[in-house]
């Protein structure tokens, strides 16, 4: 029946998806984005830019949960949320990266336009 | 007597597999995204080979239920999602393939980020945001998945007892 261990076939299937999703990881670090989409339950609720740095600011709708930018990156730098999922993403700066918080159903993507879209780049 | 022996151990696996997902959330690993081992899923996976699929399906189903109660709403509904269909796809790994027990968790431990990350952008609103995260979880899905497929099969190997015969005649 069942093999106990892995056959070499299926180590092979392992090792050739992990580097298809390693290429995939350095294939997108594209440019460095211009500004980044802040939305809240899917509906973008601001655009910042990241030519301007600004420290600890929170954006209507999305209560105890704060932003820095800093050096053309954006982090979540505190949120009371329960997972700190978004905190642990750390900086983003390149087009179509996002950060994520769940529980708050806040979303942060990096696009490469300055002006107010509802463009996300996957 | 069949009957409350695999109640009684499926019960036992439930207690285990609960404890085990606790432990994992509130011990911080040094993982990308909050990234866990997921080693709930070895008892999973334990239930379905050795006691049969109802068993295994009502351990996932009642740890949501645990994770609703000590981690909140949106954690379980991660948690169910992740785990139904994980289970599904080992299931059919194991009943129609003769997949190896580290193929197996790994398949299990990569579709269990998948259905996160299709239940993390339904909730969000927005699934391609979620799908950025996608490549280093199916990355982080195959390194956790090849490590309880070890421990597994190491449990396997030294439980001798073969609790299927045991159990149905």
């Amino acid at each position: 029946m069942n093999t106990r261990f892995l056959k070499l076939s299926e180590a092979l299937i392992i090792i050739i998806v992990i580097l298809l999703c390693l290429l995939i990881i350095f294939l997108r670090n594209g440019n460095n984005g211009k500004s980044a989409i802040i939305s809240i339950n899917g509906k973008t609720a601001a655009v910042i830019p990241l030519s301007k740095e600004s420290e600890h600011f929170s954006v209507k709708g999305a209560d105890n949960i704060f932003f820095t930018v800093h050096n053309g990156c954006i982090y979540v730098d505190s949120s009371d949320c329960t997972d700190k999922i978004c905190m642990k993403t750390g900086k983003i700066n390149k087009c179509g990266e996002s950060i994520i918080c769940l529980p708050k159903k806040v979303s942060v993507t990096i696009s490469d336009s300055t002006e107010n879209t509802d463009v996300i780049v996957g | 007597m069949k009957k409350t022996y695999r109640i009684a151990l499926s019960g036992i696996l439930l207690a285990l597999a609960c404890t085990l997902s606790y432990i994992e959330s509130i011990v911080p690993l040094p993982l990308p995204l909050g990234a866990k081992p997921g080693l709930a899923g070895i008892v999973v996976m334990f239930a379905f080979m050795k006691i049969d699929f109802p068993s295994a399906a009502t351990i996932t189903v009642l740890k949501s239920a645990f994770v609703l109660l000590t981690r909140g709403f949106t954690a379980s509904i991660m948690s169910a999602s992740g785990g139904i269909l994980s289970l599904a796809v080992m299931l059919m790994l194991f009943r129609f393939t003769k997949s190896s027990t580290v193929m197996i968790s790994v398949c299990g431990a990569v579709t269990h980020n998948i259905g996160q990350i299709i239940a993390a952008g339904l909730i969000m609103g927005s699934l391609s945001s979620a799908a950025t995260y996608s490549p280093i979880l199916i990355i982080a899905g195959c390194l956790t998945g090849s490590l309880t497929g070890f421990l597994l099969s190491l449990i396997l190997k030294s439980c001798r007892v073969p609790l299927k015969t045991h159990l149905i005649k």
